[in-house]
């Protein structure tokens, strides 16, 4: 079975199935079109990615590497975000910092699955909060200027959620 | 180590798009700066230009800096001269977000007049009417109506038009030639109209079209229907008709249950009268997955 090495930002060296490192369209781009030959034995210089945060991505894409293609455009099971299955979900129960570290690699990576059920993830915390509770969930300052959420609440009412 | 807005927007574009329900579109709005602009794409200025003015409506945007894409506007029945107040706005707010590209526009129950200014006349003061998808009409509009908003909304796909006495044979075939890019065509047909096979041949040109409604308060007339309906390609189609099996012949009713069954034609519900039991137990056997709605028993002699 045919191996490449991917290195870290943290110059940490991975020795990887190639069909498991193709679940990154990002690798498999450099593999295929751009030509790098990974019998070279030169590791793939991956400069965004820190080696915690890989290990754990190439967990997810061992489990995942037989996945059929996702069909595309089904736009009804595309807004679902209840259909995330349990390893997934026993595999993003981490804290906040790992969970959008390993957004933030697979957004770089391309695994537009692991993505996918991520942002699932995410929108599932923001569901049902209001905008303090969502601050508190996430740690983020309101940044508006004092009075301005009033402001906010007035233009809302005018607004609903496009189809 | 990243937090929540260290993701790229294309990210958190993607989260918020899963959220669903307006009510967490607006929690979301309000979190921060950067949550409330990037929103803002998937959110639809709706404004309802009723009979207390513009409740303020300008002046909230004025000092938004929202630039919204999608925008709605709800004439309501005129009575009175406040309605002016409500046209000046509705003009001022198309005028107002040069880069809408999604416009809707529902007029209730409204007059000519008013029409003509978003439709004709003053064509400068409408830039933006290349955007109009969605118009909704309901009531009485009046004659070429019809040819204009072809020519001023080119870009429509979806139409609603109910219960219009000028909607006859000539509106539709005009509506048919002028935006063959139709996809869904919601009709009510006025009781005074009677339309004939050349305004049915008109709709076979809409080839995008994805759904047709047509509803009639009178059945009867309309005995070609069936094998009409058997003919059009849109994969949703269905048909409403008040007092159905009471005005229609029996015969009639049998060929258009015929054309249900050849799934060309999805009928969801059907208003059934209560008393009429031949027709109930006929609709019951031969389409069992229909939903019924039980007219009361009021007077009968008004159907004929």
């Amino acid at each position: 079975m045919s191996t490449i090495k991917l290195e870290t930002s943290d110059g940490v060296k991975f020795t990887v199935k190639t069909q498991v490192a193709k679940c990154s369209g990002t690798i498999r781009t450099m593999l295929e079109d751009i030509g790098i030959n990974p019998q070279d034995g030169e590791a793939i210089p991956l400069s965004n990615v820190h080696s915690t945060i890989l290990q754990k991505i190439l967990v997810w894409a061992e489990h995942h590497v037989d996945d059929p293609e996702p069909p595309r455009d089904d736009a009804d099971a595309a807004k679902r975000t209840d259909d995330i299955c349990s390893w997934d979900e026993d595999f993003l129960k981490v804290d906040q910092r790992t969970l959008f570290d390993v957004m933030l690699a697979a957004n770089y990576l391309d695994m537009k699955q692991l993505i996918a059920v991520c942002c699932k993830t995410v929108a599932n915390m923001i569901k049902g909060k209001t905008a303090d509770q969502i601050r508190k969930t996430f740690n983020i300052e309101n940044d508006f200027p004092p009075g301005d959420e009033d402001k906010i609440r007035l233009r809302n009412q005018f607004c609903e959620e496009r189809r | 180590m990243a937090t929540i807005n260290d993701l790229p927007n294309e990210l958190l574009l993607l989260i918020f798009r899963l959220l669903g329900e307006t009510a967490n579109a607006q929690a979301v709005s309000s979190v921060c700066r950067r949550w409330d602009q990037l929103i803002v794409p998937t959110l639809r200025l709706r404004i309802g230009l009723y009979d207390d003015g513009d409740r303020g409506v300008r002046d909230i945007l004025c000092r938004s800096s929202r630039q919204y894409e999608a925008v709605a506007l709800d004439f309501p029945e005129s009575s009175c001269e406040t309605t002016d107040i409500g046209d000046r706005t509705g003009l001022w707010i198309l005028a107002r977000f040069m880069h809408v590209t999604d416009v809707e526009l529902r007029f209730y129950k409204y007059d000519l007049k008013r029409i003509k200014l978003f439709f004709g006349g003053r064509i400068d003061d409408v830039p933006q009417l290349p955007a109009v998808r969605y118009l909704f009409l309901y009531g009485l509009t009046g004659d070429r109506i019809y040819s204009r908003f072809v020519q001023r909304a080119p870009n429509l796909t979806k139409l609603t038009v109910d219960q219009d006495a000028f909607l006859d044979d000539d509106a539709i075939v005009c509506i048919c030639n002028g935006l063959p890019q139709l996809a869904d065509l919601h009709l009510k047909i006025h009781s005074a109209v009677e339309l004939t096979e050349t305004a049915f041949g008109a709709i076979h040109l809409l080839t995008q079209l994805q759904r047709f409604h047509i509803s009639f308060e009178n059945i009867s007339r309309q005995v070609w229907l069936g094998e009409w309906f058997k003919r059009l390609p849109a994969p949703t189609v269905s048909i409403e008709n008040m007092f159905l099996p009471v005005v229609m012949p029996l015969a009639e009713f049998e060929l258009l249950l015929a054309n249900l069954r050849t799934r060309v034609l999805t009928l969801r519900k059907i208003f059934v009268a209560v008393w009429h039991r031949t027709i109930r137990q006929e609709v019951a056997r031969v389409r069992p997955d229909l939903q019924f709605f039980y007219l009361e028993p009021v007077d009968t002699t008004l159907f004929g």
